[in-house]
């Protein structure tokens, strides 16, 4: 039984279950992530050393270089990527970073429901990319 | 096929594959992008700006160009053979991990110059232009009003949608190189005249008179900015040229993922404030203050003063006008001995420099000029470095994470008198 249920648009299926990493100002897309671990380097980061890999990661949208998604996929590809995405707003580095992981993703929330506010750092949640919901299955201690 | 993205009958033959199975995948790939953009139909690329050569990323592995990119963008199974960009489409290749003449001075092995080479080389035979620069608009590479473009480079979406008047988004390396196969990209975002109005206003009380004022003011716009934002610019700020405001727009692209900025009586769709908005109130207004910018400044410079052996300018890459002045700078002064001192710039304008004179005088006050790249794309670039000296808040930024060792930063003025006494004062 979910705590709270977010409703928004389905960009990608299908559903995934992980704990979430939370980053109300996002990652900045150069020099910020170690591609190897997934670990963000970015100094002054609220996650800076930890790493994304498995989690379900929420940004209000990319930030800095159009080279964003390349370090998604490079994370990807070495198997330390996220497994879900969650963006307040789609933008075309989100979109990219979508489509060439081929990850789940949930995006696009109405005005008044902020993720970033919504869902806390190692909440445990359900992302469905073919519904477009979020729902909170347990909180984080 | 998808139901939900509309097709042209062109673009439904590409899709049957009619045009051969890179432009086939390619095409159903993009679908795909727009069915997550949430798009329903599609635009015709007439510009593209992408990656051609190793990536930075690269660390021993091969130089083929198929397995960087074909692969990994296009079809990971190498079945689908590429042969050739979209006809109809210009397209010029960003910077590259290497300089385009020379390896020793930037630290490199002669086998990874051959191999970028190489894999340039394999991009222009597929109808590439080796142009080898991160503001293409010096090249010759300039989307006009309403003409739909990608490109790799964050700073170039932000010149292109606001100076130019040219229509697009900032999407990605895979989705660019998606976009060159089959000439299409989702009709979606900054392609649509109702998402091309001010958002957020900016009231600009601070400096405006040189290109690093308009570098800060970037900057500070940029950490102010929501998802999606269009900022609009106004106040009694000077008007910018060429030199300041591609500055402008690369620092704003390094704090936010702001893909269009309304400078009002400069960009062609703001002639006033009321037309940047378009009737609509703001979500937010700011006034950006001389303490806004002083403090970022602060803190993108080294706090105490010293000896630098490193300094780079040109970000973005310089201009032939901008090489000119530097030289007039230099004329009559000599780097300090054991200091490396590089200006980047692009090809075509290294080629005007050259047949003008200026690069002579350049490196007669031992100023090196590089191409195709800079201090974070070329690699090995500052090893052996003890301090760096910068005066793009771009390179400053991201360095102050990249790099261990002090990095400075200041005008280029003070850059240059840096050069010359091998150390750095801070002011």
């Amino acid at each position: 039984m979910a705590i709270k249920v977010l409703q928004a648009r389905g960009a990608k299926g299908p559903a995934v279950e992980g704990y979430a990493m939370v980053c109300p100002t996002s990652i900045q897309g150069w020099a910020s992530i170690d591609i190897d671990t997934g670990v963000i380097l970015e100094k002054g980061h609220v996650h800076q050393g930890e790493s994304f890999a498995g989690k379900i990661l929420v940004v209000p949208c990319s930030r800095g270089s159009i080279g964003w998604s390349g370090y998604f996929h490079s994370c990807f590809e070495h198997d330390c990527a996220p497994i879900g995405y969650v963006f307040t707003k789609m933008d075309s580095k989100c979109g990219t970073t979508v489509l060439i992981t081929g990850s789940p993703c949930v995006c696009d929330f109405p005005d008044d429901c902020d993720p970033c506010q919504e869902i806390h750092d190692g909440d445990y949640i359900r992302l469905d990319g073919d519904k477009g919901t979020v729902e909170i299955l347990k909180r984080a201690k | 096929m998808s139901s939900e993205v509309r097709l042209t009958e062109v673009e439904q033959r590409m899709l049957d594959g009619e045009y051969g199975p890179a432009k086939q995948l390619a095409l159903s790939r993009i679908i795909d992008y727009a069915k997550i953009l949430g798009a329903t139909e599609l635009v015709e690329i007439t510009k593209g700006h992408v990656c051609c050569g190793s990536p930075h990323a690269n660390r021993g592995e091969s130089f083929d160009y198929d397995t960087w990119y074909t692969k990994r963008f296009l079809d990971p199974t190498g079945k689908v053979k590429l042969d050739h960009f979209n006809e109809d489409t210009f397209i010029i290749d960003d910077v590259n991990a290497c300089d385009a003449y020379q390896w020793e001075w930037t630290n490199q092995t002669k086998e990874f110059f051959d191999g970028n080479k190489a894999m340039i080389q394999h991009a222009t035979g597929m109808g590439a232009c080796n142009g080898s620069t991160c503001a293409p608009y010096l090249a010759g590479w300039i989307p006009l009003p309403g003409e739909y473009f990608v490109t790799v480079e964050s700073s170039n979406v932000l010149f292109c949608n606001s100076i130019w008047g040219a229509r697009g988004n900032a999407g990605g390396p895979a989705t660019t190189f998606l976009s060159l196969v089959c000439g299409r990209s989702p009709k979606w975002g900054l392609h649509l005249d109702e998402n091309r109005k001010g958002t957020h206003v900016f009231n600009i009380q601070c400096a405006s008179e040189n290109k690093t004022d308009w570098d800060l003011m970037g900057f500070a716009i940029g950490q102010r900015l929501a998802p999606n934002a269009v900022p609009v610019l106004r106040g009694d700020f000077k008007r910018p040229n060429l030199m300041k405001i591609k500055s402008f727009f690369t620092a704003l692209a390094t704090a936010s993922g702001a893909e269009m900025c309304l400078i009002v009586g400069v960009s062609p769709e703001a002639p006033t404030y009321e037309v940047a908005m378009g009737g609509k109130e703001p979500v937010a207004e700011y006034d950006i203050t001389q303490e806004i910018v002083d403090e970022i400044r602060k803190n993108l410079c080294h706090p105490v003063s010293g000896p630098v052996d490193f300094l780079q300018i040109g970000c973005p890459n310089c201009s032939c006008e901008e090489l000119a002045y530097y030289a007039r700078c230099m004329k009559g002064r000599k780097v300090a001995p054991g200091v490396k001192f590089c200006i980047y710039t692009n090809i075509p304008q290294l080629k005007m420099a050259e047949m003008s004179g200026i690069s002579q005088s350049l490196h007669e006050a031992g100023v090196e000029l590089l191409t195709s790249g800079c201090i974070l794309r070329t690699i090995n670039l500052t090893k052996g470095a003890k301090a760096i000296g910068l005066s793009a808040v771009k390179l400053a930024h991201y360095s102050n994470t990249e790099q261990e060792i002090p990095v400075y930063f200041g005008t280029d003025e003070e850059l240059m008198d840096a050069a010359v006494r091998g150390y750095w004062e801070v002011k």
